[in-house]
């Protein structure tokens, strides 16, 4: 027969036990890682120069369904392959180049309500060759999927990091090569989306800035 | 898969995503084998491109500037690209871009004149020239706009597809002369104590917020975060400048580590953006300071005091209970060892 207060003397010591035990244990645990005008045009000789030049496949994208459930509508597809080419010899130090990727909503052709662009995502894939400069952009899903990466269910509505180059300072220089990528595209719709054709436009664009 | 290279046919750019139930079949149009497309467009002179990175003017309102780029076709085949001018804007990453062609520019894209499209021999270079036309009535200070020269891949009737429009382009930065007035303001301040569970272990800060240039000139964000006796520099020491264009707003996040959870941690955003003049100069705008406040309970730490507390107790109390015990048997035995006394003497 256990009286009552060795019954709370035995809880309190338990407790009080427990309660060291597991901050303890987490003290050994391992920490969480840390246009119009003028039309006058001057053909000019080759130029000796190299160039910073984009090179985009002919090949289709298409965008077929797959992935479908009760919930939602999925269809997926693959941008062509972009090339991005840097024979010049003398960069100046600190500028470097970027492709972007945005797309417009899409717009029903029969008049029914438009896609947004919102819901449009996609996976650049890993840059064929790695050599650590040049990266592809990260993965954006589309807004009503959850984020795979925080915060990066925001679909392609504004200019998303496609292709870089990564200066690790204004000193660096962009380095000759000649970098590929391509990405997986996704478009999720509700279940009950209207049938019928819709027509958006992927806008993919080479820049250059400075450091 | 057609490939349209003229500006009529642009007309007609749809990209259809067909979504008609029961389109899995689409079958895939018979592709016109065309060698790929490869080409660079930059700022030049008459002569050929002139080494500039971007395009920037000081003009005064009404009057107009004449420029030119080079576009330079690397492919096979002759092209005809189509050239566009637009708006520009940073996205959420720093980075330069502009308007496509599918949104309606409203500002200094709308005052660069070129030519709708230029045809390209292979191997060819083409310089074409293009006009800013500044309105009399612009306000001053930096507007952003971007000039592109472009191919379409979009595939055409029925079936599933996706336009790609791409583009090489440049950025055409005017400075309407007149009044500067750089000016910006921090909002959206969200600060977070990340707790580390170990008790040992300091946690981290994370504190987020937004600058908005509510000025006329573009800035270069720059500033440091004072918080737990740290200073925290933004943009970090390998990190390029953020640009923010009059108007555009850039979230910055920044990650305090090994903060020890002192209950309250007063902090201090202290920002000094650089005005980038036409000329390459810099001023500075009137920097401003930002409080900052974080909670940081001592939870995990609390815990172990508390649980060290509650075993110490424990025992203290045992021992107090088998002391008493122990009185109140000797009490029993001397009681017992009376009353056998008292029962001997009646013997």
């Amino acid at each position: 027969m256990i009286s009552k207060g060795a019954a709370a003397r035995c809880a309190a010591g338990i407790v009080g036990g427990l309660m060291l035990a597991s901050v303890g244990s987490l003290a050994f645990a391992a920490d969480p890682g840390d246009s119009s005008g003028v039309d006058v045009k001057v053909d000019i000789a080759a130029v000796e120069n190299g160039a910073l030049s984009l090179t985009v496949d002919d090949t289709e994208t298409t965008l077929t369904e797959g992935g479908s459930t009760a919930a939602y509508r999925q269809f997926t597809g693959t941008l062509p392959t972009v090339t991005v080419t840097d024979t010049r010899d003398d960069v100046p130090a600190g500028v470097f180049w970027y492709v972007t990727g945005q797309a417009g909503d899409f717009v029903g052709t029969a008049g029914q309500p438009n896609i947004p662009a919102t819901q449009l995502g996609w996976s650049p894939a890993d840059v064929l060759d790695g050599s650590g400069e040049v990266a592809s952009g990260g993965e954006v899903v589309p807004a009503s999927d959850t984020p795979t990466q925080p915060g990066n269910n925001t679909g392609l509505a504004s200019g998303e990091d496609f292709l870089y180059l990564a200066l690790d300072s204004a000193d660096a220089k962009a380095a000759q090569g000649s970098w590929s990528t391509t990405a997986d595209l996704k478009l999720k719709t509700a279940a009950n989306v209207a049938p019928g054709s819709y027509s958006s436009l992927l806008t993919l664009s080479l820049f250059e800035d400075t450091y | 898969m057609t490939r349209f290279r003229s500006p009529s046919a642009l007309a007609a750019l749809v990209a259809v995503a067909g979504l008609a139930a029961g389109l899995a079949g689409a079958a895939p149009a018979v592709a016109e084998e065309r060698a790929p497309v490869s080409w660079s467009v930059t700022p030049a002179d008459a002569t050929g491109p002139d080494g500039r990175v971007s395009v920037e003017h000081p003009i005064d309102p009404g009057a107009e500037v004449q420029d030119h780029f080079a576009v330079r076709n690397l492919g096979e085949e002759e092209v005809a690209f189509r050239l566009s001018a637009a708006d520009g804007y940073y996205n959420d990453n720093g980075r330069f871009d502009m308007l496509p062609s599918d949104q309606e520019s409203t500002d200094a894209g709308t005052w660069i004149d070129v030519p709708e499209s230029v045809t390209v021999p292979p191997g060819g270079t083409v310089v074409v020239p293009f006009t800013i036309t500044v309105p009399e009535k612009a306000e001053p200070g930096d507007h952003a706009a971007g000039i592109a020269a472009s191919v379409l891949s979009v595939k055409q009737g029925d079936g599933a597809g996706v336009g790609v429009e791409s583009r090489v382009g440049f950025r055409v930065m005017t400075r309407v002369t007149g009044a500067l007035a750089p000016a910006f303001s921090v909002t959206n301040v969200v600060t977070d104590y990340n707790t580390s569970w170990n008790p040992i272990r300091p946690g981290s800060i994370d504190v987020s917020f937004d600058v908005v240039n509510e000025g006329n000139t573009r800035l270069a964000v720059a500033g440091v975060l004072e918080i737990a006796g740290r200073s925290i520099a933004f943009p970090a020491e390998n990190e390029r400048a953020q640009e923010v264009l009059p108007g555009e707003s850039r979230s910055f996040s920044l990650a305090v580590g090994q903060v020890w959870p002192l209950l309250a941690l007063p902090g201090e955003i202290e920002l000094a953006p650089t005005v980038t003049t036409a000329g390459g100069e810099q001023t500075t705008v009137a920097p401003s300071s930002i409080g900052v406040f974080v909670w940081a309970v001592p939870w995990p730490q609390l815990l172990v005091v508390l649980g060290i507390l509650l075993v110490v107790m424990a025992l203290l109390w045992r021992r107090g209970r088998s002391r008493r015990r122990l009185d109140v048997l000797l009490e029993e035995a001397r009681e017992e060892g009376r009353r056998d006394l008292a029962l001997e003497g009646r013997k």
